[in-house]
């Protein structure tokens, strides 16, 4: 063979070793290290310990190995049909003529390897107490500055954006664009976070995206953005994906939403809601502002209308059977407010003149007391001979009891006589 | 003074009117406040005004904001055609 020609057709001729080695240094050199996503197929593992595998998609297949060394510490069984992400180095098995990976690391990536990872890191956050009920702070009542965390492409902000200002049309939205979904998305959710989790940029947090597979939602999954969620000091709503997905950025948030349309919903009081209860609160204290006027001056209106003011001789006997009946109508409880003005009567005489719709003496009503400067309440109180001291508006006047006699009061004689007058006022005094 | 916490005082307000135990002198105070309350949670209301923003940058640890570009023409309104 040594007289074998050099060169054929103008090219070396190489050996097959030689020709492998020359492909081996290409890939080596220009392919390298690669990420692979595929599924497994013929998976062998013969007693040597390595485990060796052809990674598929549906159009074309590479062979595989790992060397037992590693093989040994994956977490979990490879079994032919597992996708995964295979980390390693290309390279050519000579003896047989064929390029192959060999892994230094395998991912799970199928969906349910998938979701046991997710359990695993679920059950260690909750363990940590990241998700508790306790940690969840409440949404402010009035936010007018909403940050709003999501895909400025998506139709999660624009469903934000309109749900929030047809409920208040005056808000300060301030949306901070993200990426929601592969490279890079975690790092840039939490570097939002970050940003908006400040009093001076906003009073709560929308973080969302629209629907999507448990992959395209894994961003919200990422320990380090769970973390960042948990973390905030301002209130966040999440409306992550459907109402189906549940992410644990979810379960971090304050506030969970189904979909970002809900979220401002949860976030933002209507407007119109708002106007409505102002406007039933102030016609509420004004009725019952009014109502406490009306009835201190009926009280007091009917008080100086009675018999008793007219026949001097009889005032000491309605004078009781006013207290009387005003007892009674307090038990019944219709007169809080008479009440008061009962008790103002009794000690605060002259502190009733200053209040206005409380200037009973002026309307004709007297308060009689005895020597002692006791307020007389009962017929029984004074026997004839008594001096007594009666105080009006603008004085007073010493008077001697000629006369006194007990009167029966039926209460329902009083209450009748309050309360079937025209303009009495305890149907007033009722309410709801 | 928040929103929430006035609008609970106010509501309190309106309370103790209603049951009408007080002094008359409290009551008319407490109407008072109440009015001082609801125009004060008024102009809250009122003075909220529409911004819709989009983070473009940060300047020296301060966030920078710019008018958000990326609504669609019917969530174009003009910023108070809609406030109270």
């Amino acid at each position: 063979m040594s007289d074998a020609p050099e060169q054929a057709f103008g090219l070396r001729i190489l050996t097959v070793s030689q020709l492998n080695e020359r492909v081996r240094a290409c890939l080596e050199e220009r392919v390298g290290t690669v990420a692979v996503a595929g599924e497994i197929a013929d998976l062998a593992r013969p007693k040597s310990g390595h485990v060796y595998f052809t990674l598929c998609d549906a159009r074309a297949q590479v062979r595989a190995v790992m060397w037992r060394g590693l093989a040994e510490r994956l977490p979990f069984a490879l079994r032919d049909g597992l996708k995964i992400i295979v980390v390693g180095e290309t390279t050519i098995y000579g003896p047989r003529g064929s390029y192959q990976i060999v892994a230094v690391e395998i991912v799970p990536r199928g969906v349910g390897e998938l979701k046991r990872a997710l359990e695993e890191l679920r059950r260690r956050l909750r363990a940590e107490g990241l998700f508790d009920p306790s940690r969840k702070k409440a949404l402010p009542f009035l936010p007018l500055r909403i940050a709003v965390i999501t895909s400025a492409t998506g139709a999660a902000v624009h469903d934000i954006i309109r749900t929030a200002l047809a409920r208040f049309p005056a808000l300060t939205l301030r949306v901070l664009p993200v990426r929601v979904q592969g490279a890079g998305a975690p790092e840039e959710i939490i570097g939002a976070l970050a940003r908006a989790d400040d009093p001076a940029v906003c009073d709560v947090i929308l973080l969302g995206r629209g629907g999507g597979s448990l992959e395209d939602l894994s961003a919200f999954n990422v320990e380090a953005v769970v973390r960042a969620v948990a973390a905030c000091r301002l209130p966040v709503v999440s409306c992550i994906g459907h109402e189906t997905d549940t992410t644990l950025s979810d379960l971090a948030a304050d506030v969970r939403a189904s979909t970002p349309t809900q979220a401002a919903e949860m976030a933002v009081p209507v407007l119109e809601d708002l106007l409505e209860r102002l406007a039933a609160h102030r016609a509420r204290a004004a009725r019952a502002a009014s109502a406490l006027r009306e009835t201190c001056a009926s009280d007091l209106a009917l008080l100086a209308a009675r018999p008793a003011l007219a026949e001097p001789e009889r005032r000491l006997e309605d004078l009781g059977q006013y207290v009387d009946e005003f007892a009674a109508r307090l038990e019944d409880g219709l007169c809080r407010v008479g009440q008061k003005v009962y008790n103002s009567l009794d000690l605060h005489v002259s502190r009733l003149r200053s209040v206005n719709p409380l200037a009973t003496l002026s309307r004709g009503f007297t308060v009689t007391r005895d020597r002692a400067g006791k307020v007389l309440r009962s017929a029984r109180a004074v026997a004839p001979g008594d001096r007594v001291e009666i105080r009006f508006a603008d004085g007073f006047c010493e008077a001697e009891v000629r006369a006194s006699r007990e009167e029966k009061l039926g209460a329902g004689k009083g209450a009748d006589a309050l309360q079937g007058r025209p303009g009495s006022t305890g149907g007033r005094r009722r309410r709801p | 003074m928040r929103f929430k916490e006035g609008l609970d005082r106010l509501e309190a307000v309106v309370g103790v009117l209603e049951r009408g135990d007080c002094e008359l002198e409290d009551a008319l105070s407490a109407y008072e406040e109440g009015v001082r309350l609801y125009r004060r949670l008024l102009e809250i209301l009122a003075g909220a005004e529409r911004r819709i923003e989009e983070l473009a940058g940060e300047k020296e640890g301060a966030l920078l904001w710019k008018r958000f570009q990326g609504l669609r023409a019917r969530e174009e309104t003009t910023p108070d055609a809609e406030t109270p």
